[in-house]
């Protein structure tokens, strides 16, 4: 098992003038997954060829288990890293793939065969190791992919948007797959990616970025529940932001309810408020009025204007049967303390 | 537009194309005197010049692709993964041979070269570099579409991170995957060389389309019997080029 950390510190990088990095600092603890998140152009793939040294940075340094590698070539530090694109070796097998990086530390080939077959069992794909990557499906290639870095035994693995290019549904079971895996293997992770539902559900810690900085490392739920900024609640999750008051004793007037906020600011204000943590009852004397319903499974979403603010709320979809278009409702919000940002509601 | 047209348009340029060359084979194997016959061929092919400038225009069009190849290969690839940008500027550049034509190429050649190396022109091996000049519009398009076919990035950074320093990617990556380009770029090169007369004659070398030029003053009969089966030997050199150049279709172990 292998549970090296990953640091970046003080890691500025620039492109043509433009920052991309503005001197972040990562800590990644041996044997944890931790996602990247952030929407395209915050930095989250720059910081990972950073860790790969398929980039250099400006300024700062990576370090790998303690060692600085910022000057170590790519071919020279023990990542593995599966890529966004198949990136398999069109020419070569699947077992061969697998085998690639062991031949190039020179082991025998018996060793190489028997190791790969172990590997490509792993990942599920025993019968398929004399397939080419273009007999193979998308899921098929990317578990190749996977297979073929783990093979090396690297002390990092980096997963660049791996699972991007597939549909929804192998994309679902790929996501539990490399987290079996790699849990399996206890190699130190990091992935990135734009899906806040894939970084939630995968990931041990996620560190969601923003305009090339970190706006919050924490724990999926941490992220998810206590958001430390509006950018980080409108990234990860859907939003409602609603006109609301503070008052100067903290307390925060929002959706006819008070409730308490840990912001400083004080007068018109923004609350931001999840659709799960409103509560919505039917009332012909209610202040807000249903415009429509929309199913997505488990849930459905009761949109409903409130004082000409559209708000969203999510109940479960065998009790939505209650509310429909034209409905006057109550909603009432379920929090202890609510998220505000300084600029009030259009 | 209609089947018939289709059909029509296909056999007139059939005709076209297979008309001259019948009409070739027709004159270059037989005689008005004694009907079909090898004899103007084998008149020709038992001169001891025809083997010396066979060989040595087999040799030229082997030096030309090696040279060609090992000359663009690794700036292409340099260009695709560190210089995009300076891609379009390259090909441009590229094409430049074409618009040079061969006798202006060869003055300047003399003029340069007489004066600076004179021993330089008088070796056969001379015309490689001109060679590799005149073949370059056509082998830099033809490594280049392969370079542009493949996600030449990605597998480069996949083999580096799983340890390959740049040679073992070269070669154990970059080529195989470059074989259907490298393939067409080769018989072109070959083609070319194998039919270059301008420079080789200007230059006064005795390569195999000087011969056959030679041979078409003594006998026509046999240049145009030489002539076609060269132009079959090419076909068969391009069904074997593409046959090899085929993806293997099962697996394989390591």
């Amino acid at each position: 098992m292998t549970s090296t950390p990953v640091q970046l510190q003080e890691v500025v990088k620039q492109f043509s003038g433009r920052t991309v990095l503005e001197s972040i600092d990562l800590n990644v603890h041996g044997g944890e997954l931790l996602a990247l998140l952030g929407p395209s152009g915050c930095g989250k793939t720059t910081a990972l060829r950073i860790i790969a040294g398929f980039e250099r940075a400006d300024a700062g340094r990576v370090l790998i288990g303690g060692r600085d590698v910022s000057r170590v070539p790519a071919s020279r530090r023990g990542v593995g890293i599966v890529f966004q694109a198949y990136s398999l070796f069109p020419h070569l097998s699947a077992e061969q793939n697998v085998a690639y990086g062991l031949a190039v530390r020179g082991l025998p080939r018996r060793e190489r065969r028997k190791r790969a077959g172990e590997l490509l069992e792993l990942v599920g794909l025993a019968e398929h190791g004399a397939k080419f990557p273009h007999q193979l499906s998308g899921g098929q290639q990317q578990r190749v992919a996977l297979a073929r870095a783990f093979a090396v035994e690297p002390s990092v693995l980096l997963l660049d948007e791996p699972l991007s290019a597939l549909d929804a549904f192998v994309r679902q079971q790929l996501r539990e797959e490399i987290r079996r895996v790699q849990r399996e293997v206890g190699t130190t992770t990091v992935l990135v990616t734009h899906d806040q539902e894939e970084a939630l559900s995968m990931a041990d810690r996620v560190a969601v970025m923003h305009q090339g900085r970190f706006a919050q490392i924490g724990t999926p739920s941490e992220i998810y529940r206590t958001p430390a900024s509006s950018f980080v609640a409108s990234f990860v999750g859907v939003v409602n932001r609603v006109p609301a008051t503070i008052n100067s004793n903290g307390r925060v007037g929002v959706l006819g309810a008070e409730l308490t906020t840990s912001s400083a600011h004080r007068g018109e204000a923004t609350a931001l408020l999840r659709p799960e943590d409103l509560q919505i009852q039917p009332d012909p004397e209610g202040r807000a009025l249903v415009t429509g319903t929309t199913l997505r499974g488990a849930i459905t979403s009761i949109e409903v204007t409130w004082q000409d603010t559209p708000v969203r709320v999510d109940v479960p979809t065998g009790t939505a049967t209650r509310f429909s278009a034209g409905d006057r409702v109550r909603i009432t919000p379920a929090v202890d303390n609510v998220l505000v940002e300084k600029e009030a509601a259009a | 537009m209609s089947r018939f047209l289709r059909t029509a348009v296909l056999v007139l340029a059939a005709l076209l194309f297979a008309v001259p060359l019948v009409s070739s084979g027709v004159f270059g194997f037989s005689l008005p005197t004694t009907g079909w016959t090898l004899d103007p061929l084998l008149g020709a092919v038992q001169n001891s010049q025809f083997r010396d400038q066979l060989l040595a225009s087999l040799t030229l069009a082997l030096l030309t692709t090696l040279a060609a190849l090992a000359l663009l290969i690794p700036t292409l690839l340099h260009l695709h993964l560190r210089l995009p940008q300076a891609l379009p500027v390259a090909e441009a550049l590229s094409v430049l041979p074409m618009v040079v034509p061969a006798v202006a190429l060869v003055n300047g050649a003399n003029l340069t070269f007489r004066a600076t190396v004179p021993g330089f022109l008088t070796s056969m091996y001379s015309l490689v570099p001109f060679y590799v000049v005149l073949t370059l519009p056509l082998v830099y398009r033809s490594l280049d579409a392969g370079f542009r076919a493949i996600d030449l990035r990605t597998l480069v950074q996949a083999s580096t991170s799983l340890g390959a320093g740049p040679i073992r990617t070269l070669l154990r990556v970059v080529l195989p995957n470059l074989r259907a380009a490298m393939l067409t770029a080769s018989l072109l090169s070959v083609t070319l060389v194998l039919g270059e007369y301008a420079l080789a004659t200007l230059l006064l070398h005795n390569t195999y389309p000087v011969f056959l030029a030679q041979t078409g003053q003594d006998s026509p009969h046999a240049a145009a019997a030489l002539a076609v089966l060269t132009l079959l030997g090419t076909w068969l050199l391009l069904s074997a080029f593409s046959l090899a150049g085929r993806r293997p279709r099962t697996g394989a172990t390591t």
